[in-house]
């Protein structure tokens, strides 16, 4: 299966070629080919067994969770009757009708695209101000990463606090515009923005990082080459370090939009989904439906999160991969 | 072999999707599996070990009649702790996997029952003496079409407003009782410098308070329009019904500059704090919360009593409204061990007998059982037994209210003004529609 250093350096066709020659040989060989052909299949066995365990931690934590919830979409699972009855497409026509299903996709999608284009606007901004490693960069490099090690819900009382009307914000606001008095999280206007921004803030360090690692792998001539060009800071950056970027803008984009769909440890800190509904993301509408007893309305919202995560990272990741070929 | 690979590809996805299947349905649908009828006559076990679910916000007091069960019984309970925020979340997440305690404390409203389908789950308490000795405070909780499935010992939350004396004094108005006069007195309260009604709407259920808690007293006796709304004969959102009145109230609140401008994130402690120190007038809140404003005086209740007051108010007659709590509120679910769930029957009977005179004396409540007499009450608690005892007192109308766990989000986007009372009534009607189909 794998290819031999001598494969690498041949073309697709005649390593494919070589392969065949090989079983052919090793079939008309005999029992001397068995012997090799048992080595080989041992070696395949002993890769399985390093497989195993990944294996089954995806199984039993992803592919049957996954499979259950799909199938749980479509019931009728409530804590009022102990019987579970197929119920087609109910659960997903009736959170349509309730709006929460149109209105909660809408603010997740809202959110995870406020929450991507902080982190990499923060993100690659920062790593262009922090690419070359000294100490101070250093330093600053592990200062703007503190977040990522807070725990979310830490992360979202302190912006709590911060943001409340008689918090430090204000208090600072105050020092220039007196009686200063804003509610910054309680404004159905401002909160789903605010909480975007908390979300991206929290995260913006491990974006800074790859980033940084995207920047310095960079081939540095071709950068020389475009300063002994004449060429200015900003068109250095637009024409050759952005392009060449690509693989980890793909990463960052696809990790972040797609990481936020999930979002709401830093909500329920923050806001709890509210004021009214404005905050209220999928994972939200999830919980409270769950708390009402609705398990099978709740495993629908759950579903539609999985439905938004492959609908958009797929495409996605296929657009900006093509990027990458052609940057 | 990529036909092969496919197949077996398939085949491996048809198997977890049976295995998730049969895994769920086993799971899920199993429903009880204890004894339908438990004989109580017979001699309790000693030596069990009881799982108890409990609410972390379990009073000292309850905490000891838990100790003192084990010392008189020779049983052992062990606490399981489910958070106060979340609890009701947290139940139903332990529930639904099938995990199942030997005690489980949780909220005795029907709604809230319903939820956990005790008729299946729950052993039949019917037959048990503290049955007997229930007040109307217990009586209208811990059952379910006549069969009894909790012991009720109670604290009962009453709601009602929570005022400083020292502002009203001050700006020449005493307690209101209905929203009409509180409405009046908001303009003398300002000019006197203080906030006249203080919410505290970040914690959510605050928020709740002014348009269902008490305003919606006058219209729920004997649980009358929570059944109304659960039959189908009245809808939440009827123009000219009492639930769109109570949230125009709020609105109205909220417009004429009568409440917080942080009503949206402040939070419950804010509102005690605020309250107590005088820089807000009023603070409409379960009477739960007399423990939090003698926190919020440093323990020195004499002084917290002489500055604080609590009073009914409603949308006109001036009368509170209560509703059991989950502490307190006592449940067997069948677990399919006879030995465990007659022990759990054996906790249900002393601590609503020999021990319930103490834990009332130690939790300075109003008893739900007569089996026990209240004890002295001064100052907010006196007002609270006043509060409860009144026989104009009517039950929450949460208590038989389907969809009611939508209705905090509804009140708080009438706070923040991004709903119109009717609006958000209406909003209200579709999750009361989905909570009545899901019960069918």
């Amino acid at each position: 299966m794998t290819l031999t250093k001598a494969d690498e350096s041949l073309p697709a066709g005649a390593a494919r070629d070589d392969r065949s020659h090989r079983r052919a040989a090793l079939k008309a060989a005999g029992p001397r080919g068995s012997a090799r052909r048992r080595r080989t299949g041992g070696r395949k066995t002993y890769r399985l067994w390093f497989a195993l365990p990944a294996i089954a931690l995806v199984a039993f934590f992803f592919a049957i969770p996954f499979v259950a919830n799909g199938i749980l979409s479509f019931t009728k699972w409530t804590g009022f009757s102990s019987v579970i009855r197929f119920t087609g497409f109910d659960n997903f026509t009736s959170l349509m009708s309730l709006g929460i299903l149109g209105h909660a996709t809408l603010v997740t999608v809202l959110f995870a695209l406020i929450t991507m284009v902080v982190q990499n606007v923060v993100g690659l901004s920062l790593a262009k101000a922090l690419q070359h490693t000294d100490r101070v960069n250093s330093v600053f490099r592990s200062l703007f990463f503190i977040p990522v090690l807070i725990s979310p819900l830490a992360a979202g009382y302190i912006w709590a606090a911060i943001l409340a009307p008689n918090g430090p914000l204000n208090g600072f606001i105050s020092l220039f515009v007196p009686g200063f008095d804003f509610s910054w999280l309680g404004q159905p206007s401002s909160a789903l923005l605010l909480v975007g921004f908390i979300d991206g803030w929290k995260w913006s360090g491990l974006v800074t990082l790859v980033y940084i690692a995207g920047l310095n792998s960079i081939n540095r001539s071709v950068v020389e080459a475009a300063v002994l060009d004449g060429a200015s800071g900003w068109r250095r950056f637009r024409s050759i370090e952005f392009p060449l970027l690509a693989p980890a803008f793909t990463f960052n984009t696809v990790l972040t939009l797609v990481g936020s769909f999930s979002a709401l440890d830093v909500i329920f800190a923050t806001t709890k989904g509210g004021p009214g509904d404005a905050t209220s993301v999928l994972n939200v509408a999830v919980f409270n439906q769950y708390g009402q007893g609705l398990f099978g309305t709740s495993s629908a919202l759950s579903f539609m999160i999985a439905l938004l995560v492959m609908i958009t990272a797929v495409p996605l990741i296929w657009w900006l991969r093509r990027r990458e070929v052609h940057a | 072999m990529n036909i092969r690979f496919r197949h077996s590809r398939r085949l491996a996805l048809a198997s977890a999707a049976a295995v998730s299947a049969t895994v769920l349905l086993a799971s899920c649908s199993g429903g009880s599996s204890g004894s339908d009828a438990l004989d109580l006559t017979s001699t309790p076990p000693t030596g069990v070990t009881l799982t108890l679910w409990h609410n972390t916000g379990d009073s000292p007091a309850l905490l000891d009649l838990y100790k003192a069960y084990e010392k008189a019984s020779g049983n052992t309970i062990d606490l399981v702790d489910l958070p106060s925020d979340t609890f009701t979340n947290a139940v139903q997440t332990k529930w639904s996997t099938g995990d199942r305690p030997d005690i489980l404390e949780y909220l005795p409203t029907s709604q809230d029952m319903l939820q956990l389908n005790m008729a299946e789950n729950m052993v039949d308490l019917s037959s048990m003496d503290f049955v007997k000795a229930e007040g109307s405070l217990a009586q209208s909780a811990g059952s379910l079409n006549g069969t009894t499935y909790g012991a009720v010992l109670g604290p009962n939350a009453t709601y009602g407003v929570f005022y400083n004396k020292k502002v009203l004094a001050e700006a020449g108005i005493s307690a209101p009782t209905n929203y009409t006069e509180l409405e009046a007195d908001c303009s003398a309260i300002s000019a006197a410098g203080a906030t006249p009604v203080f919410v505290g709407g970040g914690s959510e259920f605050p928020a709740m308070m002014i348009p269902g808690f008490t305003y919606m007293a006058d219209f729920n006796q004997n649980d009358s329009y929570g059944q109304a709304v659960k039959n189908g004969t009245t809808k939440v959102n009827d123009p000219s019904g009492p639930l769109v009145a109570g949230l125009t109230v709020l609105d109205t609140l909220r417009s004429s500059n009568c409440l917080n401008g942080d009503a949206a994130t402040a939070t419950f402690d804010d509102a005690v704090q605020a309250v107590f120190t005088g820089s807000a007038a009023m603070t409409v809140l379960p009477s739960d919360f007399i423990t939090q404003f003698y926190t919020a005086g440093n323990g020195d209740t004499a002084a917290v009593d002489s500055a604080i007051g609590l009073g009914a108010i409603s949308a006109q007659k001036g009368i509170a409204s209560y509703s059991p709590n989950a502490y307190g509120s006592y449940f067997v679910p069948k677990t399919g061990d006879t030995t465990k769930e007659r022990a759990a029957a054996d906790f249900i009977q002393w601590v609503t007998s020999t021990g319930y005179q103490s834990y009332v004396d130690e939790a300075k409540i109003v008893p739900t059982l007569s089996t026990a007499t209240a004890p002295d009450l001064t100052g907010l608690s006196a007002d609270m037994k006043t509060l409860l005892s009144s026989p104009d007192a009517t039950l929450a109308f949460n208590s038989s209210l389907p969809g009611f766990g939508n209705y905090g989000k509804i009140a708080v986007s009438v706070l923040v003004g991004q709903a119109t009372p009717q609006g958000a009534a209406d909003q209200f009607q579709t999750f009361v529609d989905q909570a009545i189909a899901a019960q069918q």
